[in-house]
């Protein structure tokens, strides 16, 4: 399968602030991809990148393009949601036939009545953007990104601000998409709902991917070693010590998590020689895989001071 | 494609700009009724309330037409800053310029057509209230040559034009407020350079000068009138400035 898009060494500095550092990924023709990471990672940089919207170094191409020099002809392909204001004098009809014209599409009238329909705004056509509800803005954005039928998505925090009925709707909706073959980017917080209808994943924090993968090779990966949560006073240098113990981290949540070089014997094993290296354990169990679980442990290793944890 | 595309901002943009276009048209013609009145009719008018009124010289032709000029100057230096200050900083900074600009639409013709949008939107009322209010004058009192008034609302337009665009240029990178105010500090300082021998030529008042002064008839050398022209290079030049700033910012 190829890919869609195509990232390398893509650096990004406004100013002093570096938001991307030497990011590469690729992102499989086909597939949902969920770009996770916490407030000012750099996912709307990487996004706004990948429309033409922002200076970059490295290379970025979509459809064997570099954005760089064709992202107009790119564009047309593609449709958009930023995390931005719309025109607030604009009626939705306006803003969506606007978008439709420049992109020539067939049978416009009907093609917004359809996209209207599907995102529950039909009776709100003639209304304002500006007097709409966030929810209801977020839609509106929702339509214009789905107006052209585009083959691939962008879409930067498509749920943020619906409510839970519309939520479920969006994530059928982007489901139903790419099994017609379309391919979906989409960065969010919910981790749930990445890991709902993700296909892959990537992780980046302070402008670099932690993570990156299919959602199947994350979780291969993250069992290839037994991870322990254990709570209690653990002695960690002394529990480092041991050889069943590979990395002993806390959580933010102030537990410990431990990792052990492929499965142990047993596990009380591992209690017994925890306590005996001088820790008291009042509570442990293996960890199980789940993306937020994922999510939390890849952040945490690498939060500086003054972050949380 | 391209031009059809440039076509549909264009028209979009005329559109976001139709109460501009209302409101300037009515206030225009407002200022040249005013200005013609109390040109004309004063005496009159401050005679209905009893005032005896002396007038010195009783009015022109010539002397409208300067009273006008500097009048309609100070005014468009105004309506031209405040009007474009927010052109392209008001859609950076609320983000909406990323829904237009991932629409089909290259920067350059999306810069083009947003300044031919709100010049003309700026422009275009005071022309035409402009020709109104001096038809009007002509067959009042017969006193203008048709051809001056023309060529002295070119200079306007182009002078007009300018204000425009250097405020535009400016709103590209720092917000509407730093523009708005940075071009009329800029404008104050330009416009008095105009009175200053060798740096005059710094300052586009001094070409619009040029030819106020032609078309009052004054006797002026032809390399003056030429350079004259360089109005148009003034306008040019911030209008380049403003493509090439949107096209290489972020947004
Ligand atoms: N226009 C800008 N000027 C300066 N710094 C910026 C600008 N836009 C973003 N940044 C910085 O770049 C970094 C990445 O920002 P970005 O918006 O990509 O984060 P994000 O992952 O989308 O975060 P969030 O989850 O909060 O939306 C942040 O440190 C941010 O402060
Ligand atoms: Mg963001």
């Amino acid at each position: 399968m190829s890919n869609v898009v195509q990232i390398e060494n893509l650096s990004k500095n406004y100013g002093q602030i570096r938001a991307l550092d030497d990011v590469i990924l690729a992102i499989p023709e086909g597939s949902i991809f969920g770009y996770l990471g916490p407030n000012g990672a750099g996912k709307t940089t990487t996004m706004k990148i990948l429309v033409g919207l922002l200076h970059y170094t490295g290379s970025v191409k979509i459809f064997d393009q570099e954005v760089r020099y064709n992202s107009v002809e790119i564009n047309k392909r593609i449709g958009f949601l930023p995390d931005a204001e719309m025109p607030k004098n604009d009626s939705i009809h306006r803003f969506l036939s606007m978008t439709g014209k420049m992109n020539e599409i067939f049978n416009r009238e009907k093609r917004i009545q359809e996209v209207l329909a599907e995102l529950g705004l039909r009776k709100l056509r003639n209304r304002k953007i500006g007097n709409l509800s966030r929810g209801q803005r977020q839609r509106v954005g929702l339509a214009n990104a789905l107006l052209t039928d585009p083959q691939l998505l962008i879409l930067d925090e498509p749920n943020s601000g619906l409510d839970p009925v519309a939520r479920v709707r969006v994530l059928s909706l982007l489901k139903d998409l790419a099994k017609d073959g379309k391919s979906i980017i989409f960065s969010s917080h919910i981790i749930g709902e990445v890991d709902k209808i993700a296909t892959d994943i990537a992780i980046i924090h302070r402008g670099r991917i932690i993570e990156q993968g299919t959602r199947k090779d994350l979780f291969k990966r993250y069992l290839s070693h037994g991870k322990y949560v254990l709570a209690g006073k653990v002695d960690r240098e002394k529990a480092l010590a041991l050889d069943y113990v590979k990395s002993c981290d806390r959580d933010s949540l102030g537990r410990y998590i431990i990792t052990t070089p492929g499965d142990i014997p047993e596990e009380q094993l591992l209690v017994d020689l925890i306590q005996k290296a001088g820790s008291k354990i009042k509570y442990f169990s293996s960890l199980e895989f789940s993306l937020e679980n994922l999510f939390l442990e890849s952040i945490n290793g690498r939060l500086m001071e003054g972050e949380y944890a | 494609m391209r031009t059809k595309s440039f076509l549909y901002q264009l028209q979009n943009e005329l559109w976001n700009e139709r109460i501009k276009i209302l409101i300037l048209g009515f206030l225009f013609i407002f200022q040249v009724l005013s200005s013609i009145i109390s040109i004309f009719y004063m005496e009159e008018i401050l005679k209905l309330f009893g005032f005896e009124f002396i007038n010195p010289a009783p009015p022109t032709g010539e002397a409208a037409f300067l009273d006008y000029f500097t009048d309609q100057l100070i005014f468009g230096l105004l309506i031209m800053s405040l009007g474009t200050m927010n052109i392209f900083s008001g859609d950076i900074e609320n983000g909406s310029i990323c829904y237009s600009l991932t629409r089909p639409i290259s920067r350059t013709n999306y810069s083009i057509a947003k300044l031919v949008a709100r010049l003309t939107a700026l422009i275009l009322p005071f022309v035409v209230a402009s020709l109104i209010g001096w038809v009007y004058m002509a067959m009042m009192f017969e006193v203008f040559p048709i051809e001056r008034l023309f060529w002295s609302l070119v200079i306007l337009v182009l002078l007009y034009a300018y204000l425009g665009t250097v405020t535009s240029a400016l709103s590209t990178r720092v917000s509407a407020l730093t523009a708005g105010l940075g071009a009329i500090a800029l404008f104050i300082v330009q416009f008095s350079l105009s009175a200053f021998k060798p740096i005059e030529l710094l300052s586009p008042f001094t070409y619009a000068a040029i030819w106020s002064d032609f078309l009052l008839g004054s006797s002026i050398a032809l390399d003056e009138i030429f350079l004259g022209f360089a109005l148009i290079g003034w306008i040019l030049v911030p209008f380049i400035i403003s493509i090439f700033s949107i096209k290489t910012r972020d947004l």
